[in-house]
C-alpha cells in the first residue's frame, strides 16, 4: 500500500520536472551550450562578450519578434530582410543633402515599410494566396526595390549620432544600443502578445481560423494588420543594421528572414500555428547566437558554423518532438 | 469455426469520453453480402476504422481472418489480411491513370525500379472486364471519370489484390439511381465469386434488395444479426431506434413567448429552397432530415455563412440579412456548430480562453484585455455548465467530448443572446454529458432565448423539441408538433420520395 503510494508520488514527480523540462527547453539548450563554450573558452563568460552575442543578435531578435506573431498566426513573411534593405537605403538617401530632417525621414521611411508590409497581408488576405508564395514574390520585389533606390551602391549615413543611437553606441559605455532597443521591442511584443486583443486573436486565428470566424473574429482584419506590423519590425531591424555599417546599403538582410524564422522555431513556437511564445523567440535568437559567437572565438570559420547551426534546429526540433509525445 | 471467413468476438473500442463500441460480435460468411445497419452513432463508423485497420479496438476483443487470429496495426495490415475498404469519400489518386490507381497498392509485386506501363494496362484491363467494365479506359486519367465509374476503379483495386473481403461505405450515397442498379449486379458478381462484403447503407430498401444477413449497431451495442428473407423495412427500423422511449431527456416546461425569429421563403440559390417557420421565445425548434437534407446550410444561412438569394429573416421584429457571422452575432445570434473541433475550439488554446474568444471582442481599452477579469468570466460559465477541468487554464484538446462541447457553449452564453443555434448537440459525448447538455439547453430556453436545434437522433429531436421541422434535399416538408411527433412520422417526412429523381446523399437514420 504504502509502496504503491510512493511509487504513485514518484511518478507525479516525475512528470512535474518533464512538464517543467518542457516548458523550459531552450532555456536549457541555451545553458548547456553556455557551459559548454565557457569550458572550452573561458572568455566567453565575460560580460562584455556577452553583451557582444546580444548586440550581434539584436536585428535578428526584433525580426523574430515580429515573426512570431506571423508564425503563430499560421503565415510566413519571407520579405523581412528585403524590407530591411528598403528602408536603410530609403532613409540613408533621404537625409542625404539634407533633403529632409532625420526625425521626418524615419517617419516617411517607417510608413514606407508599414506598407511594404500592408501589401504583403493585403495580396495574401484579399487575392487568397498563401503568405509563403506572396511573400516569397515581395522578398524579390522589395529587393529589386532596394537596388534600385541608389542603383545598388551604397549610401552613407551623414547624420553623425545616426549611427551611435542605433548601432554602435553603448549606455554608460557599457550596454550597447541595439541590445536596449530590442529589450524594448522585446516587452511591447510580449505586453502585446499576452495581453490585448490583438494578440489573442493571432493566437486564436492561428490555432483554429474556422472557429475564429464563426467566433465572429475580423481575420482579415488581424491578418492584414499583423503583416502591416511585421513590415514595422523590419523597419528597426533595418534601422540597425544601417547603423552598424553606417550607411545604407541595398544587399543587407539577405538571411535575415531564415533567420529570424530559426529562432522562432528553436524558441518553441510551433510552424503550424496557434502556440507561439515570445520570450521563446528570445531564446532561439539567443541560441543562434552564443552558437555564432562560441564558434567564432573557438576559430571556427563560417562554414563550419551554418553547418552546426542546421544542425542544431533539426536536433532541437526532434527533441521537440520527442518530449512532446511524452507528454 | 470454418463457418466465417471475418469474426468479431467481443469488440469494444473506447474513445476518451466516449464508449463507441460494446462487446460486438459479428461474422461475416465468404459469399455472402452482410449488411451493417444503424442510426448516426451507432458505431458503424468505428467499426470500419477497425476493420480497415486505422483503430485499433480495445483489449479483450478478438478478430480472427478464415479461424486465425490477427491484429491489424495499421491500414496496411489490413489488406495484407485481404480486407479492402471502400470508403465513402473515394481516395483514388485523380492526376493519374486507371491502370496506375489500380496497381498502386501492389508495387511490392513488381520487380526491378522502373514502371512497367503494359503490364499495368494488362491487369486494369482484365479486372475491368471480369467486372463487365470493359468501357473504362485503364489509360484514362481517373478525374475524367464519374463517381460510379471511380467506383468500379475502386474494386477492380480490391479484387486485382485478391480481397477476400470488401468492406462498402454508403456506396451509393452520391450517384444515380441507374448507377447503383450497375453497382449492384457487380456486387452480385463478386459474391457469386466467393468474395464476402459487407455492405454498409442507410437506405433500407437497398438493403433489402442485395443482403443476405443484416447485422444492426445501436449505442455502440449489437442488436442482432438477422437473415434477410425473414425481415422486413419495418422490422428493421424498430431494431435500429427501438429503444424505450421513457423521457430521458425531458424539456422544462417553459412558457413559450412571442416569436423571436421569423424565416420566411428562405432560399440559398440551389441548396435551399423556400424555407418559412418562426421560432418563439423559450422554444426549442427542432430541424430533422437525413444526411444531405442541408439542415446544415440552413442554419449557417442564419449565421451569415451563406448568400441568402431570396426570402426574409426577422428578427425581434426587424428585417436582417447577415453576411457573415460577425454581424449575426451583433444581432444577438449564437451558433454552436456541428463539428467542435473544425470550426467550434481553438483546440491548442486553454479553457478560458476559449471561453472568451466572442467576449474579448468587446471594445476595450487600447485593446488591452484584463486577463483576470476574463478569467473570473470562464470561472463563472466553468460552474455554470458544470465543465469538469483540473484548471481553467487547461488546454482544451485535452478535455472529454462532452466538457469540450460545454467550453464550445460557454463561449456565447456571456452576452445573452436571443436566438441560439445548435447544430447536433450531443454528437461524440457520452450519455451523461448528453442529460446536462439538454438540461442546460431548457434552462436557456427558459431564460428566454430561442433555440433553433439540428439533430439526427430521431429520439432526442422528439423528445428535446417542442417543435420539429423535416427537411429533404433543401426544402422543408412539414413542421410537426411535439404532441404528434413520432419517429415514424419524422422518418416518412424525412424518406418521402421527391418529385424528381434522387441524386442527393441520403442516410442519416
Amino acid at each position: 500500500m504504502i509502496q504503491a503510494q510512493a511509487k504513485t508520488t514518484a511518478r507525479t514527480s516525475r512528470s512535474t520536472i518533464w512538464k517543467l523540462v518542457i516548458r523550459y527547453r531552450t532555456v536549457l539548450i541555451l545553458i548547456v551550450l553556455m557551459i559548454i563554450f565557457t569550458l572550452l573558452k573561458p572568455v566567453f563568460i565575460r560580460p562584455e562578450n556577452l553583451l557582444a552575442i546580444g548586440k550581434n543578435m539584436s536585428y535578428v531578435l526584433i525580426a523574430g519578434l515580429g515573426m512570431t506573431f506571423i508564425i503563430t498566426l499560421g503565415g510566413l513573411d519571407l520579405s523581412v530582410g528585403s524590407i530591411a534593405a528598403v528602408v536603410g537605403v530609403g532613409f540613408a538617401m533621404l537625409v542625404r543633402g539634407e533633403l529632409m530632417p532625420a526625425i521626418p525621414a524615419l517617419l516617411v521611411v517607417l510608413i514606407g515599410a508599414l506598407l511594404l508590409g500592408f501589401f504583403n497581408g493585403f495580396v495574401s488576405v484579399k487575392g487568397k494566396i498563401e503568405p509563403f508564395l506572396v511573400t516569397l514574390a515581395t522578398m524579390f520585389m522589395y529587393r529589386g526595390l532596394a537596388l534600385t533606390l541608389n542603383t545598388g551602391r551604397p549610401v552613407p549615413i551623414v547624420i553623425p549620432y545616426f549611427a551611435d543611437l542605433f548601432g554602435n553606441g553603448s549606455l554608460f559605455n557599457l550596454i550597447p544600443s541595439p541590445v536596449i532597443i530590442s529589450l524594448v521591442v522585446l516587452l511591447v511584443s510580449w505586453f502585446v502578445f499576452t495581453k490585448t486583443k490583438f494578440g489573442f486573436f493571432v493566437r486564436s486565428i492561428g490555432g483554429n481560423p474556422e472557429a475564429a470566424r464563426v467566433a465572429g473574429i475580423n481575420i482579415s482584419l488581424v491578418k492584414i494588420a499583423a503583416y502591416t506590423m511585421n513590415g514595422g519590425y523590419a523597419f528597426i531591424s533595418g534601422l540597425i543594421l544601417a547603423a552598424l555599417m553606417n550607411s545604407g546599403l541595398a544587399d543587407v538582410g539577405q538571411t535575415l528572414a531564415l533567420d529570424s524564422i530559426s529562432g522562432v522555431i528553436l524558441g518553441g513556437t510551433a510552424i503550424s500555428g496557434g502556440v507561439g511564445s515570445i520570450f521563446g523567440t528570445l531564446g532561439g535568437c539567443l541560441i543562434m547566437g552564443t552558437l555564432n559567437n562560441g564558434m567564432s572565438l573557438l576559430g571556427a570559420q563560417y562554414q563550419v558554423q551554418i553547418l552546426v547551426k542546421g544542425l542544431v534546429i533539426i536536433l532541437a526540433v526532434l527533441m521537440d518532438n520527442a518530449l512532446k509525445s511524452r507528454q | 469455426m470454418g463457418e466465417y471467413i471475418l469474426e468479431l468476438r467481443h469488440i469494444s473500442k473506447t474513445y476518451p469520453g466516449v464508449v463507441a463500441l460494446k462487446n460486438v460480435n459479428m461474422g461475416v460468411r465468404s459469399g455472402e453480402v452482410h449488411a451493417l445497419l444503424g442510426e448516426n452513432g451507432a458505431g458503424k463508423s468505428t467499426l470500419i476504422k477497425i476493420l480497415s485497420g486505422y483503430h485499433q479496438p480495445d483489449k479483450g476483443g478478438e478478430m480472427l481472418i478464415a479461424g486465425k487470429p490477427v491484429t491489424f496495426r495499421n491500414p496496411k495490415d489490413a489488406m495484407e489480411a485481404s480486407i479492402h475498404t471502400i470508403y465513402q469519400e473515394l481516395t483514388l489518386c485523380p492526376q493519374m491513370t486507371v491502370a496506375e490507381n489500380i496497381v498502386l497498392d501492389k508495387q511490392d509485386q513488381f520487380k526491378g525500379f522502373l514502371q512497367r506501363r503494359q503490364e499495368y494496362q494488362a491487369i486494369a484491363a482484365r479486372a475491368l472486364k471480369a467486372l463487365g467494365q470493359s468501357e473504362i479506359d485503364p489509360n484514362g486519367l481517373v478525374k475524367d471519370l464519374s463517381i460510379a465509374q471511380q467506383q468500379v476503379v475502386e474494386i477492380a483495386k480490391a479484387v486485382t489484390s485478391n480481397a477476400k473481403i470488401v468492406l462498402m461505405d454508403e456506396p451509393t450515397s452520391s450517384i444515380s439511381q441507374n448507377d447503383a442498379d450497375r453497382l449492384m449486379d457487380i456486387i452480385r458478381g463478386l459474391r457469386g465469386n466467393g468474395v464476402a462484403i459487407i455492405y454498409i447503407s442507410h437506405r433500407l430498401h437497398e438493403i433489402g434488395g442485395i443482403a443476405d444477413r443484416i447485422t444492426v449497431l445501436r449505442d455502440g451495442e449489437l442488436v442482432g444479426t438477422v437473415n434477410n428473407s425473414d425481415v422486413n423495412e419495418n422490422d428493421l427500423i424498430t431494431m435500429m431506434v427501438g429503444r424505450e422511449l421513457t423521457n430521458v431527456y425531458p424539456k422544462r416546461e417553459v412558457p413559450i413567448g412571442d416569436v423571436v425569429l421569423r424565416v420566411e421563403n428562405l432560399t440559398s440559390g440551389e441548396l435551399l429552397k423556400g424555407i418559412s417557420f418562426d421560432v418563439h421565445k423559450g422554444e426549442i425548434f427542432g430541424i430533422g432530415g437525413l444526411v444531405g437534407s442541408r439542415r446544415t446550410e440552413t442554419l449557417e444561412a442564419l449565421f451569415g455563412m451563406r448568400q441568402i438569394t431570396d426570402g426574409k429573416i426577422i428578427l425581434n421584429g426587424e428585417e436582417f440579412r447577415p453576411t457573415s457571422p460577425r454581424q449575426a452575432i451583433k444581432h444577438r445570434i449564437a451558433f454552436v456548430t456541428e463539428d467542435r473541433k473544425k470550426s467550434g475550439l481553438v483546440l491548442c488554446l486553454p479553457v478560458h480562453e476559449n471561453i472568451n474568444l466572442v467576449n474579448a471582442q468587446q471594445p476595450s481599452f487600447g485593446g488591452y484585455l484584463n486577463w483576470s477579469k476574463l478569467k473570473a468570466v470562464a470561472d463563472r460559465q466553468r460552474r455554470a455548465l458544470n465543465i469538469r477541468v483540473s484548471s481553467i487554464e487547461q488546454i482544451v484538446s485535452s478535455l472529454s467530448g462532452g466538457n469540450q462541447q460545454k467550453v464550445a457553449l460557454a463561449k456565447w452564453l456571456d452576452f445573452s443572446p436571443d436566438v441560439i443555434i445548435f447544430d447536433e448537440p450531443t454528437r461524440g459525448i457520452d450519455i451523461g454529458a448528453k442529460t446536462e447538455i439538454y438540461s442546460i439547453m431548457g434552462e436557456l430556453a427558459a431564460r428566454g432565448a430561442a433555440i433553433v436545434m439540428v439533430s439526427s437522433e430521431l429520439p432526442e429531436l422528439i423528445s428535446v423539441a417542442d417543435r420539429i421541422m423535416v427537411m429533404q434535399e433543401g426544402r422543408m416538408k412539414g413542421i410537426v408538433s411535439k404532441k404528434e411527433a413520432t419517429q415514424e412520422l419524422v422518418i416518412s417526412l424525412a424518406t418521402q420520395k421527391a418529385q424528381e429523381p434522387s441524386h442527393i446523399a441520403t442516410g442519416g437514420y
